[in-house]
């Protein structure tokens, strides 16, 4: 299913990459293809983290362990082993339990992180203005992230 | 003389000796006793190198092992001390059964299976993987990351999984909040640091004891015995546990396991 009606919503050139993958056959897939662009990645951890929190949060955690089997199954992929645990890590780490994925390679997490985002389309999907409010909400905290006050990294003490 | 003017004394008898030998004979003889191909060691000499090589590698000593065994087959005890704890059975040790079970005695192999000649009592531990779960629990088990030393048998491992199984249930409902779960396995992983237990599995694990069906494949072998080991132990603290209710829990896994066919 395409999402393409609302590419020209996103804010950010890097929000528009990713609703553009999310409108492609194989969404996962293309969303890992964007592993070369640091703004689309870091864009996508927060969308990941928007999403997570929009869908888990009030609910029983043990719903996310049924999500997952869920996602794995539809993917064919496997879905009682390790695979399926470090989904569950990535998930309930953006619930408040980062803990959970402590020693994770970045690249399976990135990897984690395309196939739960592009399981939002999965048929029948979320409706494209929910989607489009999730990127921009996703956008929102990368530049409030982004602003000098808030920056960790490179901030002097004076 | 100095300490410097020794050393440096030395090194230059060495230096001298390396410039006399062909130098890959000099290096393969520091790094290994075996003959290159195509020389021969005398008799002595290749006994001396076989005895100094298991030296070198092991300070194990074996049970059981005489001199004149030694002299006989230098090579097999040799590689026996090096590789791991499984010794190859000859037919001089299928002789002497006495030899075969001090050797495992010495290895530290861990039986869950009932010793021979014994019966089995109730509310007591009656095997050795029963009391090294005994002592797991009450922190004086030899090895602090949860896995043993030596081998452990498939008993061994059933009566541990058992174990385990039941003091989940006894500490959790099958409906308990996973908050509670987490909270205790997290716990339990703080106080066992040391053994590095992945708190996602051993949180699995429990909840799998539970009865819920999760992601529990793929855990490796050791990580699987230490999560046994040592979650047991933790939530046999947490419980409070005296003496003779640890002891009745262990001693009816132990009858549990006794039940399954291998």
């Amino acid at each position: 299913m395409g999402q393409t009606g609302t590419l020209d919503k996103a804010a950010t050139a890097a929000g528009r990459l990713i609703l553009e993958a999310m409108g492609e056959e194989r969404p996962a897939r293309s969303l890992c293809r964007l592993n070369d662009s640091p703004r689309a990645v870091r864009l996508l951890r927060e969308l990941f983290v928007v999403a997570v929190r929009r869908s888990f949060v009030g609910r029983d955690p043990r719903d996310v362990t049924r999500y997952v089997r869920d996602l794995l199954e539809y993917q064919s992929l496997p879905a009682a082993g390790e695979l399926a645990r470090e989904t569950e890590a990535m998930i309930r780490g953006a619930l408040g339990e980062p803990e959970l994925s402590q020693g994770m390679p970045e690249l399976r997490r990135f990897e984690l992180i395309c196939h739960v985002i592009g399981d939002l389309v999965r048929p029948p999907g979320v409706p494209a203005t929910e989607l489009l409010a999730l990127v921009d909400q996703a956008e929102k905290r990368v530049a409030r992230f982004d602003r000098p006050r808030n920056r960790v990294v490179g901030r002097r003490s004076m | 003389m100095s300490k410097n003017r020794r050393r440096s004394a030395h090194r230059a008898a060495v230096e001298e000796q390396a410039a006399d030998a062909p130098r890959d004979v000099a290096q393969n003889r520091r790094r290994s006793a075996q003959p290159l191909p195509g020389e021969e060691l005398a008799p002595d000499e290749e006994l001396a190198a076989d005895v100094a090589q298991s030296r070198r590698r092991s300070a194990w000593p074996v049970a059981g092992e005489e001199p004149a065994a030694d002299v006989a087959e230098p090579r097999r005890i040799a590689a026996n001390r090096r590789r791991s704890a499984q010794a190859a059975p000859t037919a001089g040790e299928t002789a002497e059964p006495r030899t075969e079970q001090l050797r495992e005695a010495a290895l530290g192999a861990l039986s869950g299976a009932l010793p021979p000649g014994s019966d089995r009592a109730v509310g007591e531990i009656a095997t050795d993987a029963g009391h090294y779960l005994r002592q797991a629990a009450r922190d004086e088990a030899p090895a602090r990351f949860g896995t043993p030393a030596g081998d452990v048998d498939d008993v061994a491992r059933r009566v541990w999984e058992i174990a385990f199984g039941l003091v989940v249930r006894r500490r959790f409902e099958p409906a308990t909040p996973l908050a509670e779960i987490s909270r205790t396995v997290a716990t339990a992983v703080h106080e066992h640091a040391a053994a590095a237990l992945p708190i996602l599995d051993a949180e699995m694990l429990v909840r799998h004891a539970l009865g819920e069906t999760v992601p529990v494949g793929d855990i490796e072998d050791g990580e699987l015995l230490a999560v046994h080991l040592l979650l047991f132990a933790s939530l046999a603290d947490e419980l409070a546990l005296v003496d003779e209710e640890l002891d009745a829990i262990i001693a009816d896994a132990e009858a549990k396991a006794a039940l399954v066919p291998a």
